[in-house]
């Protein structure tokens, strides 16, 4: 008997509306390989199904073992990660930090307290991914989902400009010639695409829809929400909203790894009371945590700026120093920054 | 609730199954259950040959009595204790992973769960030169750290390339609860039942192929604010080793502590334990 | 939701109403294994049903930025009235947001609050948006006084402006006041009349002084969540009226003393206080300013200010500058702009008229404590009566309690009672009562 069960997959197992599985496993079909040989007209006899379902079963039964996805070997999966470029922040110190700047294919949070720059992050990464390949870039398009409505053009063309300004200047022979005179405000502009999500019913059907959107775009790189606590402020069934959250968070995954994207959410902080001291840590509660591969956290000290690397599967905790300039998000130059350049534990 | 196809055993033809189908049989449950003599003169086929084929099925289909001593020796024979490559979770777990069981991590974000499973798969591939499955739900797995805690190992080119090659010895999930939280709560049946199919097939998994499932949750905060494995109860019985993993914190609300502890919550062998363990020394090996 | 209008086929409309779904949220908030088992629909069906209702959801499709930076509309900014102070705020206040300004008490936010609903009615190229203004006081009276001054001084602000375009311009009539002491009143003002004047485009600027009053008298310590919750839905009410309109919403909030070494997680401060109402507002908002008046003086012909200087707290499109200003007879501007003087009578407002204290004589006590009891029963019924009507209001409150302290005096039990609460004149000696109010 358990020699048998093995290699099989149940019919439990298969995507498939709860009252079919219940009518096939009645009907004594336990696994998969007990259906391959039959006929939909035969299945559906036997089991009481409709022709339709008893299609939809068999159906589900044979592309059953196409959907898993062939495994890969971590050495493959090294080459791949190889293969893409990070997107860099222009912010030197975070870039070495962060291996070369922000992964592709992996969801990235930044969480801060209002005005600490999470908003001017993301804009920078928005440019940023734009950078001709040429450059060092990966020349890639971007989704920008804004729910709290802090998406100012105004503020783009500053940062395009600022980033357009620095590329012409590094201009050394004539492929980058040649690239810059793609790579304008204009175009930068025009491979953003804004999407304005007002509560979080609009940001779930929004996410629903972009992977057609993606498979329509394929050269965008770059998925920025901002942010994700907001739409899910108000909201007083605290364990449907963990369960949404999770979704989405699911939806990300498979976003960023399926369209090799890189995804970058904003979340806000908050208070909590423990042990009758308040301590500042981010919103969406503790399992929202695990959606992001890599959290980094923005602060204050004093009048400095700064980005710890919290959690991160393949770097140190790790604080830098940086800086929010009329260019956007920018290093702190060196001679003030000889106390904090990396003050690891 | 197994049903009758021909070729299952001999002389089950395709013309007696369809026959026992006209019949009302079509599982085996209901050949074995069913009156032979009646069936043999309904199917026009020999009592002697339904017979046999009844003897087989039942031979096929029957849990047999095993004392405990056998189990024992087939235990001691076919079990392997994997090290985790960090001595003090070794001693933790009773000097490792075992196969045939599962075992979990628990731990908030950042509390290192991703980094032992990195462990473990790069010590059981390196030292032990077994090959390992890891399911990755949260985009988590980054090659470069593989390849990082590998150099830690050996600075052999040669060496880094070969690692593995024996069988699977290892199954790890990281993470099993972020494809199950978002089907559960609020009035959701469906994510209970998908949750405990899982269990089903990861047990059956460790059972079967002899290896050990190493799995990662998150946790979540009960009524008076201390930490908890997540999934709830009924997920609680599925592993049968589970620490908790926790970030060491200083004074500082969120400082850059490299230090974390694992508390040992549930075994079979253990009495609980805790333990506390550097990023940078044990498992993280920068 | 009308489940025939999606594009579907016809087998899942039946399918989704007899599952008796009710709303798209409903659908998209049931996880996808869910929707099968309540629909009964296979895996496929359930993805239709997704994408139609996700695509009803969604106002539009992702947008190149290209084509907002050539959209008028959005990159329209309400001016503050004075150049100098438009260029720290690139142009003024984002039409779509919630702009906080915050301040100790005497620094200038109400002066800069009431300057910019004169603003807001200005034709677009002189940086208004062509619309009225609609006030929310939560706490003192509406400054009517000072508004009437400032309309009378226009002209000598918005020199930029020609004087025939000030006249034409009826700045009184388009300034809406409401008066909301509590949150429930607040919450009716902005969920039925706020709408009905913006959707009829009346006003085009709303304006709460201050935020920090509704959340500050109402909670105690231990309701910190129910004041969070509250704090939450009034801001989301902001953000929506905001965002339906294109109306730029400016909040006035108060101020509350920091101790050094004390959390900086909202970055360095210039002094020594920091806005009320703590971080669970600060996430809500787009732009904070902050009012800060400094110890000199500043002169300039005839007037002297002490200087307030506006800064900018945060802002995702400006620097953390600040800039120095006065607040002169004309209004709030930057000290180094020239003006010329000169003045033009305009007509006035008549809102509500108060009975105080006339005579200059030295009262007694007690009449002086009767007269701001008055005052404040006079303060009550306007709320009472501007609560029920968008209409201007003429009444005469010392009448009124006149006339309720003749019925007091004839009255007993229960009805004396609530007569005296009423007339908020509790805690009295009865004896005094009658007799004294005849002064």
């Amino acid at each position: 008997m358990t020699m048998k069960m093995k290699m099989q997959r149940t019919v439990t197992g298969l995507s498939l509306s709860p009252s079919v599985k219940v009518k096939l496993v009645s009907a004594g079909f336990q696994f998969t390989a007990d259906l391959l040989n039959l006929k939909p007209l035969q299945l559906s006899k036997e089991a009481g199904l409709s022709q339709q379902e008893a299609l939809e079963v068999l159906q589900a039964a044979r592309t059953d073992g196409d959907r898993a996805g062939a495994g890969l070997t971590a050495l493959e999966l090294l080459q791949q990660e190889d293969d893409i470029r990070s997107i860099v922040t222009f912010c030197s110190q975070l870039d070495t930090v962060l291996g070369g700047g922000l992964p592709v294919g992996k969801i990235t949070e930044v969480c801060g307290a209002p005005g600490v720059g999470k908003t001017q992050l993301c804009l920078q990464l928005a440019v940023d991914v734009q950078v001709p390949p040429c450059f060092g870039g990966i020349g890639g398009q971007v989704i920008y989902i804004d729910t709290e409505g802090s998406f100012l053009v105004q503020r783009v063309v500053d940062v395009a400009t600022a980033v357009v300004r620095h590329c012409s200047q590094l201009v050394e022979d004539d492929e980058q010639q040649i690239a810059m005179t793609a790579f304008t405000v204009e175009s930068i502009l025009s491979n953003i695409f804004l999407v304005r999500c007002h509560d979080y019913v609009e940001l779930l059907a929004e996410l629903h829809l972009l992977l057609d959107f993606l498979s329509n775009h394929p050269k965008v790189r770059l998925l920025v929400i901002d942010s994700v606590a907001f739409p899910f402020r108000q909201f007083d069934n605290l364990s449907q909203r963990s369960r949404l959250l999770n979704g989405i968070a699911q939806q990300l995954i498979t976003l960023a790894t399926k369209h090799c994207i890189s995804v970058v959410i904003t979340n806000q902080m908050t208070t909590r009371l423990r042990g009758g001291q308040s301590q500042l840590v981010p919103a969406l509660g503790e399992s929202w945590g695990h959606a992001p591969t890599i959290r980094l956290h923005l602060y204050w000290e004093k009048s400095q700026r700064l980005a710890t690397i919290f959690k991160s599967p393949g770097h140190m905790d790790t604080t830098v120093q940086y800086q929010i300039t009329s260019d956007g998000f920018r290093d702190v130059e060196l001679a003030a920054t000889k106390e904090t350049g990396s003050n690891c534990c | 609730m197994v049903v009758l196809r021909e070729g299952m055993c001999p002389g089950l033809s395709e013309d007696l199954v369809r026959d026992l189908r006209a019949a009302g049989v079509k599982t085996v449950e209901e050949l074995v259950s069913s009156d032979i003599e009646g069936l043999a003169q309904k199917c026009s086929v020999s009592y002697k040959a339904l017979f046999a084929i009844r003897r087989v099925l039942l031979a096929q289909h029957t849990a047999f009595p095993v004392s405990g001593a056998d189990l024992y020796e087939e235990l001691l024979s076919s079990t392997a204790i994997l090290s985790t490559g960090n001595p003090s979770l070794d001693k933790l777990l009773d000097s490792g992973l075992y196969t045939g069981e599962i075992t979990e991590l628990s731990g908030g974000p950042g509390s290192g769960k991703s980094q032992v499973c990195f462990g473990v798969a790069v010590h059981i591939s390196y030292h032990l030169k077994q090959s390992v499955i890891y399911i990755d739900t949260t985009g988590g797995l980054t090659a470069s750290r593989l390849l990082q805690m590998l150099k830690a190992e050996t600075s052999n080119t040669e060496e880094q390339a070969s690692v593995g090659g024996g069988s699977v010895k290892a199954v790890i999930v990281d993470s099993v609860s972020a494809v199950i939280s978002p089907l559960l709560g609020g009035k959701q049946n469906e994510g209970m039942s998908l949750m405990i199919q899982v269990a089903g097939v990861l047990k059956t998994m460790a059972k079967d192929f002899n290896v050990a499932a190493l799995v990662t949750n998150h946790v979540t905060r009960g009524g008076n604010g201390e930490v908890l494995p997540g999934l709830g109860a009924s997920w609680s019985h599925i592993p049968r080793t589970r620490i908790l993993l926790e970030r060491v914190e200083r004074a500082v609300s969120i400082s850059c502590s490299s230090l974390r502890s694992a508390t040992l919550i549930k075994s079979s062998r253990q009495v609980q334990a805790a333990l506390t363990f550097t990023s940078s020394a044990a498992i993280a090996q920068y | 939701m009308n489940w025939d209008q999606l594009e579907l086929n016809p087998r899942i409309i039946v399918a989704v109403k007899r599952a008796k779904l009710k709303s798209i949220s409903e659908v998209l908030c049931v996880s996808g294994s869910d929707l099968q088992r309540l629909t009964g629909l296979s895996h496929s069906d359930v993805q239709h049903l997704l994408t139609a209702v996700s695509t009803t959801c969604r106002r539009h499709p992702p947008t190149p930025v290209i084509l907002l930076l050539h959209n008028q509309e959005s990159n329209l900014k309400l001016s503050l009235g004075c150049r100098i102070l438009d260029q720290l705020l690139r142009g003024g206040l984002p039409v779509v947001g919630v702009t906080e300004l915050s301040g100790e008490s005497g620094a200038g936010k109400t002066q800069l609050a009431l300057q910019l609903c004169l603003s807001v009615q200005y034709p677009t190229q002189y940086g208004g948006l062509n619309s009225g203004a609609v006030y929310v006081c939560t706490e003192d009276l509406f400054p009517i006084r000072r508004l009437q001054q400032l309309i009378q001084e226009q002209t000598n602000l918005r020199t930029d402006v020609p004087t025939d375009i000030i006249h034409s311009l009826r700045f009184s009539d388009s300034i809406y006041i409401e008066h909301a002491a509590d949150l429930e009143s607040l919450q009716v003002c902005l969920s039925r009349r706020i709408p009905l004047l913006l959707a009829r485009g009346l006003v085009r600027l709303l304006i709460v002084d201050s935020v920090a009053a509704l959340f500050r008298s109402e909670f105690q310590a231990s309701d910190w969540l129910e004041r969070n919750k509250q704090m939450l839905a009034f801001s989301s009410a902001l953000h929506h009226l905001s965002r339906e309109f294109t109306t730029p919403v400016l909040c006035i909030n108060q101020v509350s003393d920091v101790f050094s070494g004390s959390d900086d997680t909202l970055g360095p401060r210039s002094s020594t206080v920091a806005p009320a109402l703590g971080l669970a507002w600060a996430n809500q908002l787009m732009v904070r300013l902050m009012f800060l008046r400094l110890q000199r003086t500043v002169a300039r012909g005839d007037q002297t200010s002490a200087v307030r200087r506006l800064e900018v707290m945060f802002a995702p499109h400006l620097a953390r500058e600040g800039q120095d200003a006065g607040i002169w007879r004309e209004g709030v501007q930057a000290y180094d702009i020239e003006t010329m003087p000169g003045s033009i009578p305009l007509s006035l407002l008549l809102l509500l008229f108060l009975l105080g204290p006339v005579s200059s004589e030295t009262v007694n006590p007690m009449v002086q404590d009767l007269i701001s009891r008055n005052a404040d029963f006079a303060t009550q019924l306007y709320r009472a009566v501007a609560s029920r009507t968008d209409d201007n209001v003429l009444l005469s409150p010392f009448t009124i309690s006149v006339g309720l302290l003749a019925l007091l005096s004839a009255s007993n039990g229960a009805t004396r009672d609530q007569l005296v609460q009423g007339l908020t004149m509790t805690g009295l000696d009865p004896q005094a009562l009658p007799g004294k109010s005849r002064m």
